[in-house]
């Protein structure tokens, strides 16, 4: 019998599988039946078990979590510790269970949908994905919280490699690594900065990382952005919506679950209990309101956008910040509920669009309607209903929680009400182009369940228990337990003027279809080249910040460049051992002369002390002289001897 | 533990070297009536076999100790109280198991080299020698012999196997060594008659026994320990390469054999860090105190100016270089920090920045193999190669461990040590940290341009450049390459039982500087 405290090892073990399941059909899965997909489904089914039995141990304990805690890279009681560890608790099994769930849906679809060159890659990157989505939402620590994210971010670059050998597409892939591995290094760095200080850094409701009583430091306050920017870079919000809008062929359904949903939810796996954890900072309120701006920016982006699949990039990036917004403006609970019904939403809508477009028709060419095709497009519609938080999604609940909790404060609310009204006029724009789609034959009936189950998971009933997802104030219509209250508790008390919130909520969602409406018949590209031209081009480029970025980059080379081959070609290659040529020359050159002047002058001197005694030699030895020398030296002997004489030396 | 262990490691290269010289050629009956040197085996054989020695030695060892352990003294030169002193310990662990990983990889490389390969194999036992025995020495005199060894093997590897300009950069190489050993000796010899009774010995060294000691030159008073740090810090600043001083690096990335490359990148550098560690902290505890915003502001500049040169290069050689220099820059950012975590990550950097650098050179140097090139940008910023992960995916994929762990991502080598070291430093240097980190996203810049420029592409166009024959990796190359993905992978999975090891010696080390 498997006991209930051996289910975070159990958890542990059976995501290493399920990675494990992705490394081989990575390698091999060429090679294997169905190119390993039923591999990876096994796995997921085995996580989906360890999920289910985790859960069940916390409702026979009736217990809120288990925590299993272990040192990592540093001792788990030091400051500065790194450590691993998993929170068993309902909302870290229920969030991990719907990324299996998901995970397994995409896999089926990967099989209706068109097919992709290498669809091993795909089902791989599933794998990695589930793994990564379940690690970030059971992991105790942001070490391995950041791990998870890190395989997600891999399985977004995996799924983008179906196609690595195309030129854009490999562009498309090393941008979408390079972008998410800024923001990893930056949540490092920021997770580095907060854990120097204490000890363990790991998530806790009872224990916040900076007391407000105490204030943060300098360091804590800088980690703490840094861990929250690199964190919000994985939602490609403003300015990194460029890669968002830039065309593709990978299908858009893989594309934008794996490389922009499973990121997004694994990435408020951390958000949401780092909100916990940071909540007090006043850093979450400055980001709050920079991604209210960013989803402005995105959606503007989005509405300039000629094709489908770019303005769809640009509305789930929006989206995704709205929901961040939403967390650092408002609660986790709303955040959750938006993100939860955004990525179902998106996810179903986009297989519904994609089945669409593989049988779309060609110019005059017959087109069909009414059967499937009626319920694919009913089907996209209600998934941009479940994203935006139409009455009875999850993520009506989000919406209308956090108009309520901004409602006294005008700024926020006219903030709250006219972001979702500009998210929903992207939203409902696609719909209304999705409706006009010609199609030549009828898609498989069967190909409708995914994006059915999608939708039915989004539904409010499943997540709060009410029919209309908590978009009804006091809860008249819940039916059922709510879901949300297990994973967050109770919420606090709303305001009083709810049917106002319920009345605006509601009149912006109507606006939004309406204005959606008007745009979707609109031709939003100007003609020419004119100054209007320009702004449309700036903007739907993502506000030409790729241009400005490689401008920096190549101004950065340049001076680089410059500084090198200053530093390489001209001192190390030329001053230097010019000068040091010139010195030893120099040295060797005046210690040459030194030697040439002494060995000179030494000779001159050894000449002179030599020629006089040997000239006067010379003289004697010539024979005229010889008698005047010895007259000379006769007479000098006899004057000495006479002096001697009369000094009485001599006697 | 057996107490020879350490020797063992030491001379079995030497007489590898020695016995796979006067082997004689074994031809083959193959097609090409080859003969290849059976000395390899041999060479092959020693390496691996001082290099189970080493492994040996630093799983044996025990944790939660400083002391030295597996201690092997006796006089060598006893009038100058020169003492052939080795011990390992948690400082000197990490590069142990480096230096046992690196040298067979190196040789086994080198397997199929047509000309010369018993010197070039001669001359990587005769390396292996040298910096195990500079990085086990207990005694200065014998870690300077050591030390001093390792410059003349690489001068006839860049010399007689480089390229084209390959006798300037051995030359340079060189000189810079001998220029920098100079100074290291001028220190010794400072260090030795300083203290009395004269010794060398980093034990009887130890304790901040210089501290307050003066000597007078040209009538002036000058501080024993100040003057002996600087001129330490240069001599190793001239081979570990710091920027400015890091102009013969380059040369010799540019001219030398990869796996020379290799050797320099992943060997020499992390030993003259190491170097730097063993002698400051154990002889100058005060004075490294006073002088680790000086060693943190050098780290900086070398991150960033190394980061920001990577970007620029179009060249896999220069851009190995630039990363090397990089990356020492954070080994120096963690040992100027002082902390616990940051020394203990620069400690355990050296290992996963060797594995990672010996990675990145190995799979340069199998391109370079296969397409004649290091090149992976033309000038105009067109392609090189294209294509290459579908036709070699395992190379791909080695590439990509290598290049996740020096990016320091979560779950490679170069995680443990890059994050501890941050820890470590965000404290007390908060702007370096963050300039750290600035640096760690110019890398991400280049080396996944870099990644998408050699294997991500146009199979159109390879076909044009002659990628679409590039073959993935053989048997051999797979036996060699597999330990060290694997290593980096282990380390930045499962590093407790090293940081466990190195944990009490940095932790007493510190305690005598602060």
């Amino acid at each position: 019998m498997i006991q209930n405290q051996s289910a975070p090892f159990i958890l542990v073990l059976s995501i290493a599988l399920l990675a494990l399941s992705g490394v081989i059909t990575l390698a091999w899965g060429r090679k294997l039946p169905r190119n390993g997909d039923w591999l990876v489904g096994l796995f997921l089914a085995v996580l989906a078990g360890a999920l289910i039995f985790a859960g069940n141990g916390l409702v026979e304990e009736a217990s809120r979590a288990h925590v299993w805690l272990r040192g990592w890279i540093w001792p788990v009681d030091r400051e500065g510790a790194v450590p691993a560890g998993i929170l068993q608790d309902p909302q870290g099994l229920v969030l991990a269970g719907l990324g299996v769930i998901f995970a397994a849906l995409l896999l089926a679809g990967v099989r209706v949908l068109p097919s992709q060159p290498r669809p091993e890659r795909t089902h791989s990157a599933i794998a990695f994905a589930a793994a990564g989505c379940a690690l970030s939402w059971l992991a105790l620590t942001p070490w391995l919280a950041l791990g998870g994210l890190s395989l997600v971010i891999f399985a977004g670059f995996l799924s983008l490699g179906s196609r690595w050998d195309a030129e854009e597409e490999s562009e498309l892939a090393i941008r979408f690594g390079r972008e998410r591995a800024f923001g990893l290094i930056l949540s490092i760095l920021g997770a580095c900065a907060l854990a120097g200080g204490r000890a363990p850094l790991i998530w806790s409701k009872a224990q916040h990382w900076i007391t407000a009583a105490q204030g943060a430091s300098l360091s804590e306050t800088v980690g703490s952005v840094l861990l929250l920017a690199g964190l919000l870079v994985q939602l490609q919000p403003f300015p990194l919506l460029s890669w968002t809008v830039s065309p593709g062929r990978t299908s858009p359904w893989i594309r934008i679950t794996m490389a922009q949903v499973f990121p997004a939810w694994a990435t408020f796996g951390i958000l949401i209990r780092l909100q916990m954890s940071l909540g007090d900072q006043m850093v979450f309120s400055v980001f709050g309101w920079m991604l209210l701006a960013s989803t402005l920016l995105a959606v503007i982006s989005g509405m300039f956008q000629t094709e489908w699949e770019a303005s769809l990039g640009a509305w789930f990036s929006s989206g995704a910040t709205l929901a961040a917004a939403i967390l650092c403006l408002a609660s986790p609970q709303a955040a959750l509920a938006l993100i939860v019904g955004l990525g179902l939403g998106v996810s179903a809508f986009t297989c519904c669009q994609s089945l669409l477009q593989s049988a779309e028709a060609p110019l005059n060419d017959e087109t069909v309607a009414g059967g499937t095709v009626i319920w694919a497009k009913t089907a996209g519609f209600f998934g941009i209903a479940a994203a935006i938080g139409v009455a009875g999604f999850v993520s009506a609940g989000g919406q209308i929680d956090w108009l309520m909790q901004s409602w006294h404060d005008p700024a926020q609310a006219a903030a709250a009400l006219s972001s979702l009204a500009l998210f929903s006029i992207l939203g409902w724009k696609l719909g209304w182009m999705m409706s006009r789609r010609k199609v030549a034959s009828m898609p498989h009936w069967s190909s409708l369940v995914i994006p059915t189950i999608l939708i039915l998971l989004s539904l409010g009933v499943a997540w709060n228990g009410a029919i209309l997802g908590g978009a009804l104030p006091g809860g008249a219509d819940k039916v059922a337990p709510s879901l949300m209250e297990l994973l967050f508790g109770a919420p606090t008390a709303g305001v009083e003027e709810t049917a106002t919130v319920f009345g605006a909520y509601i009149g912006a969602l109507i606006l939004s279809l309406g204005a959606a409406y008007w745009a979707s018949l609109q031709t939003m590209q100007p003609e020419g080249d004119g100054f209007a031209a320009k702004i449309h081009h700036v903007i739907v480029s993502g506000y030409g910040v790729d241009r400005l970025a490689k401008r920096t980059i190549d101004g950065m080379t340049w001076a680089t460049s410059q500084a090198d081959s200053l530093i390489e070609k001209n001192v190390w290659q030329n001053w230097i051992p010019k000068a040091l040529t010139t010195v030893i020359r120099s040295t060797a050159n005046g210690i040459v002369r030194v030697d040439t002047a002494v060995s000179l002058n030494g000779r001159n001197l050894v000449r002179r002390c030599i020629d006089s005694p040997a000239k006067f030699l010379q003289l004697i030895q010539n024979g005229d002289v010889q008698w005047y020398l010895l007259f000379g030296m006769g007479s000098g002997l006899v004057i000495l001897a006479h002096y001697l004489f009369g000094a009485g030396m001599l006697r | 533990m057996f107490n020879y262990l350490i020797s063992l490691m030491i001379i079995l290269p030497v007489v590898g070297a020695v016995l796979q010289g006067f082997l004689p050629d074994v031809s083959t009956r193959g097609e090409n009536h080859l003969s290849r040197p059976a000395g390899r085996w041999v060479a092959l054989a020693t390496s691996l076999l001082s290099s189970l020695c080493g492994i040996l030695t630093v799983v044996s060892m025990q944790a939660a100790t400083a002391d030295p352990q597996a201690t092997e003294s006796f006089a060598w030169i006893g009038s100058y109280a020169i003492h052939y002193d080795m011990a390992v310990d948690g400082l000197n662990a990490p590069l142990v198991l480096l230096i046992s990983i690196l040298f067979p990889i190196l040789i086994s490389a080198e397997w199929n080299r047509r000309t010369g390969v018993r010197g070039m194999h001669g001359l990587f036992l005769v390396l292996q020698t040298a910096f195990i025995g500079a990085v086990c020495a207990q005694d200065l005199f014998l870690q300077l012999f050591f030390w001093a060894l390792t410059a003349f093997p690489f001068y006839f590897l860049i010399g007689i196997w480089g390229t084209r300009d390959r006798e300037s950069a051995a030359f340079r190489s060189i000189v810079t060594a001998c220029v920098g050993n100079a100074f290291l000796l001028a220190a010794l010899i400072l260090i030795y008659y300083s203290i009395d009774p004269h010794t060398f010995s980093l034990h009887d060294l130890a304790g901040g026994k210089l501290n307050g000691k003066m000597f007078e030159f040209l009538g002036y008073e000058a501080s024993v320990p100040v003057v002996a740090f600087v001129l330490i810090s240069i001599g190793l600043a001239f081979r570990a390469p710091i920027w400015p001083l890091h102009g013969w690096f380059m040369h010799a990335a540019e001219e030398a054999p990869l796996s020379v490359v290799v050797a320099l990148g992943a060997a020499s550098v992390p030993v003259a860090v190491y170097i730097f560690e063993r002698l400051t902290c154990t002889l100058f505890p005060e004075t490294l105190l006073h002088f680790a915003p000086a060693i943190v502001i050098v780290g900086t500049v070398n991150l960033l100016v190394g980061a920001l040169c990577a970007v620029t290069q179009r060249n896999l050689r220069k851009l190995l270089a630039f990363i090397c220099v990089s990356q020492v820059g954070i080994l120096l950012l963690g040992v100027g920090s002082l902390s616990s975590p940051g020394f203990v990550g620069a400690v355990y950097q050296k290992l996963a920045l060797g594995l990672a650098i010996a990675g990145f050179g190995l799979f340069a140097n199998l391109l370079g193999e296969r397409s004649g090139t290091t090149d992976f940008r033309t000038e105009s910023g067109g392609r090189v190669f294209d294509g290459i992960a579908l036709q070699a995916p395992t190379v791909a994929v080695v590439a990509g461990v290598v290049v996740a762990s020096l990016l320091a991502f979560p779950g490679s080598g170069g995680f443990v040590g890059s994050s501890l070291i941050i820890i470590g430093a965000f404290s007390s240097y908060p702007v370096a940290a963050l300039l750290a980190g600035i640096s760690g996203l110019l890398a991400a810049y280049c080396l996944f341009t870099m990644y998408r420029y050699v294997f991500l592409g146009s199979l159109a166009d390879s076909e044009q450049n002659g990628a679409a024959t590039f073959t993935d990796l053989t048997i051999r190359e797979k036996l060699y390459l597999l330990p060290l993905v694997a290593s980096l992978l282990f380390f930045g999975i499962y590093p407790k039982p090293l940081i466990e090891l190195v944990r009490p010696t940095v932790v007493t080390l510190l305690s005598m500087v602060k």
